[in-house]
């Protein structure tokens, strides 16, 4: 599919990641100038940096600490003010989460998921849309998990942090239309790369792999290209009357 | 609307659009023949759906059958096999509905939007999974509309037989995702079309209806048959090689079902 992102650029936050990275790659693909947040893997994202194809248009990193709950707001923004005509931004960032029954989640692992994910999406939300106002309008999007719809065994800490980021991205959907913001998600199944293939291989046997593998319906994991396609396709105008929707690129695993 | 530069995501692809002469057909036939793909334009109204062939020009060919006579849908796919080739991609577009309150409706009319919205459905996903099945590929996607996900007011029979469409696909993409076939369903919310004219001409104060669905609307308009063609484009091709089974809606966030 083509796309039209004329001197355009995006913001995706977690860019280092494995799903942010073909998200980076993809957009830069399209033309579009990337800047890119990460926390602790510098080195990655700065190989990202280098091998995203030279289009004349402008990639940048910046270290942005998801956690930092007083600081957040104003490193966005600065690092948003960098930006030429920002038209896209996607929260893509996922931590290691752990995998527990919820009998055995600490209070802290829970204010921990909720830190990380519901408030840092908040932030992030909340910082865009004045940006995206000023511009007339522009895309954000999510990437959440399949999980908040079909619940997969031990995945609450990163679920429940999800559904309520799926909310938030509803109630944008909702209250910004008239600015000419849309707001989407994209919602993954299991990925066998990145933070997924740690999981898959700590917490799961090979044979519960082999066994989650043949619950999907398309008979294998995601990938970061599935993602990306798809985050792509709502940033651009191709889905220009799409808003409020969450797109599962699960397989069919939550059929 | 976004531009006309070809693209070629579907290239080679044979594309079958029920309801091609109508106004988000026409939309999405145009919308996959720039993908590179060669539409079959079905439409029970010969007049349209040649009119939309030949708008075309190569690459679209028009076809007159009506959905709901199975014999004339098994002839038809035939036809289209032999004459374009193998089918890649069904779009189920052909809808039909009559606004009124279900009370003041009979079984004659239940049956009439019952035959083509369910029947002319089964009809076409009949015949074409083979085909599909045989070649261990394929892309199916089903119209169904916003009324299946949240109800429409003046539009029971219509709902439920949209909400059938949404429990075929799902049962159909579970039962064909080893061949290689993926469905999904696209949800238009109103959408400027003779259909929407002609549903809200029903109504005591058609242009107070316009208004009011407009209003309800966060993105502050009713939408445009072009809206729904990027969705189905995507779908339809690699890029959504791993979603099958998914509902969207494309209403400018009037609804946001799940």
């Amino acid at each position: 599919m083509k796309y039209d992102f004329k001197g355009k650029s995006a913001l995706v936050i977690g860019g280092s990641g494995s799903i942010g990275r073909a998200v980076c790659n993809r957009f830069a693909e399209c033309g579009l100038g990337v800047t890119l947040t990460y926390f602790r893997n510098k080195p990655a994202a700065e190989e990202l940096l280098g091998s995203l194809p030279s289009t004349g248009r402008p990639y940048r990193a910046f270290c942005l600490d998801l956690a930092d709950r007083p600081g957040l707001r104003a490193a966005l923004g600065a690092i948003v003010a960098d930006m030429e005509e920002p038209c896209a931004a996607v929260f893509a960032a996922g931590h290691d989460i752990p995998q527990p029954f919820v009998a055995q989640i600490s209070d802290e692992e829970w204010s921990d998921a909720v830190l990380m994910e519901v408030n840092a999406h908040f932030v992030f939300t909340q910082s865009m849309v004045p940006i995206l106002r000023a511009r007339g309008g522009g895309s954000l999007t999510t990437v959440t998990t399949t999980a908040t719809v079909r619940y997969a065994l031990r995945n609450v800490l990163s679920s429940a942090p999800k559904a309520a980021m799926e909310a938030l991205s509803k109630a944008v959907a909702k209250e910004e239309g008239r600015y000419g913001i849309r707001s989407n998600c994209v919602a993954p199944g299991m990925l066998a790369s990145g933070v997924g293939e740690r999981i898959l291989q700590r917490d799961f046997t090979p044979t519960a792999v082999e066994s989650i593998r043949k619950s999907i319906p398309l008979a294998r994991f995601a990938t970061p290209q599935d993602v990306a396609e798809s985050v792509v396709f709502l940033a651009s105008e191709n889905a220009a009357f799409v808003s409020g929707q969450t797109l599962a690129v699960d397989g069919g695993w939550q059929v | 609307m976004h531009g006309t530069e070809r693209d070629g995501s579907l290239e080679n692809q044979v594309a079958v659009v029920t309801g091609g002469g109508g106004g988000i057909g026409g939309a999405i036939c145009r919308r996959l023949v720039r993908a590179g793909a060669v539409v079959a334009v079905c439409d029970r109204d010969e007049a349209t759906a040649t009119a939309t062939a030949a708008a075309i020009g190569r690459n679209a060919k028009a076809y007159q059958f009506d959905i709901a006579d199975r014999a004339a849908v098994i002839s038809n796919v035939e036809r289209i096999g032999t004459e374009l080739g193998p089918i890649d991609i069904l779009i189920n577009n052909a809808a039909f509905d009559i606004y009124g309150r279900f009370l003041e409706t009979d079984p004659d009319r239940w049956r009439l939007l019952i035959d083509i919205n369910v029947m002319g459905a089964l009809n076409m996903h009949h015949a074409v999974l083979p085909g599909m099945v045989t070649k261990k590929s394929g892309s199916i996607i089903n119209m169904a509309s916003d009324a299946a996900r949240v109800g429409g007011f003046g539009e029971a029979v219509y709902s439920t037989c949209k909400s059938g469409l949404i429990g075929l696909t799902k049962a159909l993409a579970r039962e064909h995702a080893r061949d290689g076939i993926r469905l999904n369903v696209v949800c238009p919310g109103p959408t400027d079309t003779p259909l929407l004219t002609s549903v809200v001409s029903g109504h005591r104060e058609p242009e107070k209806l316009r208004e009011n669905f407009r209003r309800n609307i966060p993105m502050g308009r009713i939408g445009v048959p072009d809206d729904l063609a990027g969705i189905v484009a995507f779908l339809a091709g690699a890029e959504a090689s791993f979603i099958t089974g998914q509902v969207i809606s494309v209403s400018g966030g009037l609804t946001m079902a799940g």
